[in-house]
């Protein structure tokens, strides 16, 4: 099945949503679940990883991915934005 | 009668306006920087239209005060109520230029009359408010006071065309959603067309229960919006942090 082409927002999103799933559920949030979780090539998946890491949204250690108080915070945004634009009927 | 708050009295009508403007354009502000936010923090070009339009319509409010407070100015009164005119007019276009890109399909899915007219609608509906007034202007380069009454009639007129589109688009959302919480702003919209209506009836009958009518719709419809917006952002937030909880 094709699937939709996602905004680079929403990919931000489900990408951190995944590490957070992923340290609820094992401690700590592997780049192989995380592309599981969210259906990405892994080149592509890294690339992404650079720029959330250059954005200060996440950290990487020894091949770990942690989320950071300003991903978190992306998170609740796009959240928001979502429930904001649904609940206006766009 | 250019204004119709000039119906109430030159006694009331400026108390009145103050009150009823001054609530109009703190609830434009508030749903303004709801969505001013959601667009700096998105850049999705298609939320644009809201917060810009909303901006608009808090500005026409106040220019409406103006042309009541220079009543007896035979250049301001007119001029102040062409240019809110306008701009509430405007304001309604990019409110409804919103909706209209959302809702746009892709070029290559439709056909080329469908794409062609998915591309000048939104265009011809935001020239309509400056290009209407202009042409009366240049035609009369004077205030025509009857002229432009005739003029706010038809500006109505596109503004509950527009509103009308905007309904119909919310409305589509609702049933596909099938999500009662999105009732309300159908209903704000819907309020926002009773408002444009009742002052179109006032134009006719000079009838003090329509003008009166048409600002508590306004404010009615303004809160519900205002509503639904602080109630969708601090919902998330009860939610985000029950998650955090948990």
């Amino acid at each position: 099945m094709k699937q939709e082409k996602r905004h680079k927002l929403q990919l931000f999103y489900e990408i951190l949503c995944a590490i957070e799933e992923d340290v609820i559920h094992n401690e700590v949030a592997r780049p192989t679940h995380i592309q599981h979780f969210t259906r990405l090539s892994y080149d592509k998946m890294m690339n992404h990883f650079e720029e959330l890491e250059e954005k200060g949204m996440i950290h990487r250690v020894s091949g770990l991915v942690a989320i950071t108080a300003k991903g978190k915070k992306f998170i609740e945004q796009y959240d928001q934005l979502i429930s904001l634009i649904e609940s206006v009927g766009l | 009668m250019l204004n119709p708050y000039i119906l109430l009295g030159p006694s009331v009508a400026p108390i009145l306006g103050a009150g009823v403007t001054s609530v109009s354009v703190l609830l434009t502000a508030l749903i303004s920087r709801h969505f001013f936010k959601s667009y700096s923090f998105s850049g999705f070009g298609y939320l644009l239209g809201l917060p810009v339009g909303f901006a608009f319509l808090g500005a026409s409010f106040i220019l409406e005060l103006a042309s009541v407070l220079f009543v007896a100015d035979p250049a301001l009164h007119p001029a102040f109520f062409w240019v809110q005119m306008s701009l509430q007019s405007e304001a309604l276009a990019l409110i409804a230029l919103s909706y209209c890109y959302k809702s746009s399909p892709h070029p290559a899915e439709g056909r080329v009359g469908r794409g062609v007219l998915v591309a000048m609608l939104p265009l011809v509906m935001v020239a309509i408010p400056f290009i209407v007034p202009t042409s009366v202007l240049i035609a009369q380069p004077y205030f025509d006071y009857a002229a432009l009454a005739d003029l706010s009639f038809y500006m109505r007129l596109f503004n509950l065309a527009v509103i009308a589109y905007i309904f119909k688009s919310t409305i589509v959302s609702l049933v596909r959603a099938a999500n009662i919480r999105l009732l309300y702003v159908p209903a704000a919209f819907a309020l926002l067309w009773l408002e444009q209506y009742s002052l179109v009836i006032a134009y006719f009958d000079n009838s003090v229960v329509a003008f009166i009518g048409s600002a508590f719709a306004r404010i009615a419809g303004l809160a519900l919006f205002a509503y639904v917006m602080h109630s969708v952002t601090s919902r998330r937030k009860l939610e985000i942090e029950a998650r955090k909880a948990a």
